[in-house]
């Protein structure tokens, strides 16, 4: 049985003359965390919006729940929040949800209720939802997304707006619908810190591509080591490296280097440099981050203009 | 339940929930009374000759056809009334409703409705669920279709209201006439709507859909294609007579079967032709 619960080959979007999404194949399995990594413009929005059946694929195929999305029943299984949260401003919060609600067949009250206290929108009362804040709005387009209790769920920066406390939130809200209800998500951030702690897989995209997919075991092993000097004698610290044959160093500031692939030396450095007399504010062994990783396998920093 | 039921009843709910039927509808009652007012006043003024200038517009009317509409060219016209003449609310519903001033309502809420749900971006709730596009203009449908009969219902109950109020001598006429006119008029002024939600799907501007809606109802619609009868010259056959606001303003409350039958095709070609187009666009466009 096909453990992934959400398939796409070659996926194609093209707007006018601009690939926006472009031959992506790409596999999300069941109940994993799927963070989908992207500059701006790089594809995600419409790729998602292509697994919600809110854009038409110019080529490719999308198979959902182990078969082809245009089956209707996989496509009421998906709940989606796609950009801005799609609200009407003059209804409340509730009678937002309860639209939904009816419109999936799926309407009672008290689950709403519930999923409006999920999300810490349970004391809006009368208040209509075009005088939310943004993150209020943000709140209600996640509440809105998990109605009906859906199998996939997709994110599109849902963290967008919030403040700490609320991003925290929602982060153990995704973790509790992963664990709990078994929920496969397939999430996008810009705060990679933030998706780096909730995803089990990553989808790197970049110019509308799959660059790289990998799970979270896979990205702990690439992300390379290395041994971080902090130190006030930046020039003596290199000239001393040099001499020992560390010659791929990097100076990240005026007081910070790295050196790759010799974490297992960390202490023969330490003793040479202390030899040589140069005083050390620190020196480390650390992982390349996230977004380290992200900016390096990307070509470094730059906006895609759609 | 089937997915269409579902969206049906999230119209329904909509419809209900909104602002804009109520303040539309709310217009729409203010708009009744104030014609009927104006006419009445108009009347009066007439027949106490205090406008010279304005009683020669009328003068070739009869009293046995004073209550017939000149739709003939732009802009509304309900001839004047007087409290003292003899007076069918059949007559008087045929001069409000075939004057199309109650169409431009309608045609506000299909715009209102339409481009609200993409403004508000709440068609992307609805899209993962519609895989059958054509279900969400359906479920339009529904809502555009219950507004009308409730505007309708709405003037007819005012209308119904100030005559027995302002005329000594009111008399109902035939209810079955009424009844008929009335259904017929309904399905002419639907089909209206459904080409406001037509043009609203298609360039989801309502600035543009409401413009459109106004001169529509104005009779703008009517001058264009008699000169396009004009240059055609074509024998047998008017482009103009097949023109759907021609029979709401043309229709005559009392049955004939050449012209309803007419009317009937025509509102119903229409009809088919403007979802097509709508469940085309939606489903070929991206829904957000």
């Amino acid at each position: 049985m096909n453990a992934n619960l959400l398939e796409t080959v070659c996926l194609t979007k093209i707007y006018g003359h601009q690939r926006a999404v472009d031959n992506l194949s790409l596999h999300v399995s069941k109940g994993s965390i799927y963070g989908l990594i992207g500059r701006n413009g790089a594809g995600k929005t419409t790729f998602m919006k292509m697994i919600a059946g809110l854009a038409k694929p110019t080529s490719g195929e999308i198979r959902l729940f182990g078969a082809d999305a245009e089956d209707s029943v996989g496509q009421n299984r998906i709940g989606a929040l796609i950009e801005a949260p799609g609200i009407y401003g003059d209804m409340t919060a509730f009678d937002n949800m309860r639209l939904k609600a009816v419109a999936t067949g799926v309407y009672h009250r008290g689950k709403i209720n519930e999923l409006l206290a999920l999300v810490g929108l349970s004391d809006t009362g009368r208040k209509k939802a075009g005088q939310f804040s943004l993150g209020m709005k943000q709140r209600l387009g996640i509440a809105m997304s998990l109605i009906g209790t859906p199998d996939l769920l997709i994110l599109d920066e849902p963290i967008n707006g919030l403040d700490p406390v609320g991003v925290i939130e929602i982060r153990e809200l995704i973790e509790k619908l992963s664990r709990e209800y078994e929920m496969t998500v397939i999430i996008s951030s810009h705060i990679l810190d933030e998706l780096a702690r909730i995803a089990t897989h990553y989808g790197i995209i970049n110019e509308g591509r799959l660059v790289r997919e990998l799970s979270k075991e896979e990205l702990l092993d690439q992300c390379a080591e290395c041994v971080e000097i902090k130190s006030d004698a930046v020039k003596e610290v290199c000239l001393a490296l040099e001499e020992m044959g560390y010659a791929a160093y990097e100076v990240c500031d005026k007081e910070t280097l790295r050196v790759p692939d010799c974490c297992d030396r960390v202490g023969e450095i330490n003793m040479a440099l202390a030899r040589r007399g140069i005083l050390l504010r620190g020196i480390s062994v650390r992982q390349e981050s996230l977004e380290e990783f992200f900016v390096n396998l990307t070509g470094g920093a730059g906006e895609n203009h759609e | 339940m089937s997915s269409i039921t579902n969206l049906i009843k999230m119209e329904m709910a909509r419809l209900v929930r909104s602002k804009t039927a109520y303040v539309t509808l709310l217009f729409v009652a203010i708009f009744a009374a104030l014609l009927f007012a104006m006419s009445a006043s108009f009347g009066e003024q007439s027949q106490n000759n205090t406008l010279e200038k304005d009683n020669a517009m009328y003068a070739e009317i009869s009293d046995e056809h004073a209550m017939e509409i000149k739709s003939s060219g732009v802009g509304f016209v309900v001839v004047d009334f007087t409290r003292n003449m003899d007076i069918t609310f059949e007559r008087l519903i045929h001069s409000f409703l075939s004057s199309g001033v109650f169409l431009v309502f309608c045609g506000i809420f299909a715009a209102n409705t339409v481009c609200n749900k993409y403004k508000s971006g709440f068609q992307k709730n609805l899209g993962i669920y519609s895989h059958k596009k054509w279900q969400m203009v359906a479920a339009e449908n529904a809502s555009l279709l219950i507004f009308v009969a409730v505007e309708m219902i709405l003037v007819i109950l005012i209308l119904l209201f100030l005559s027995v109020c302002y005329f000594d001598r009111f008399r109902l006429g035939s209810a079955v006439s009424i009844i008929r006119y009335l259904g017929m008029q309904i399905l002419l002024y639907d089909v209206f709507s459904v080409l406001i939600m037509c043009l609203a799907e298609l360039i989801r501007g309502k600035v543009i859909a409401i413009t459109v809606t106004c001169l529509l109802s104005m009779g703008i619609g009517n001058v264009v294609l008699s000169k396009i009868d004009d240059l055609l010259k074509l024998k047998n056959f008017s482009v103009l007579d097949h023109c759907l606001i021609y029979h709401v303003k043309m229709l005559p409350v009392t049955y004939n079967a050449k012209v309803w039958g007419t009317a009937g095709a025509v509102a119903i070609f229409f009809f088919l032709l403007y979802n097509g187009i709508s469940i085309a666009a939606v489903s070929q466009r991206d829904m957000a």
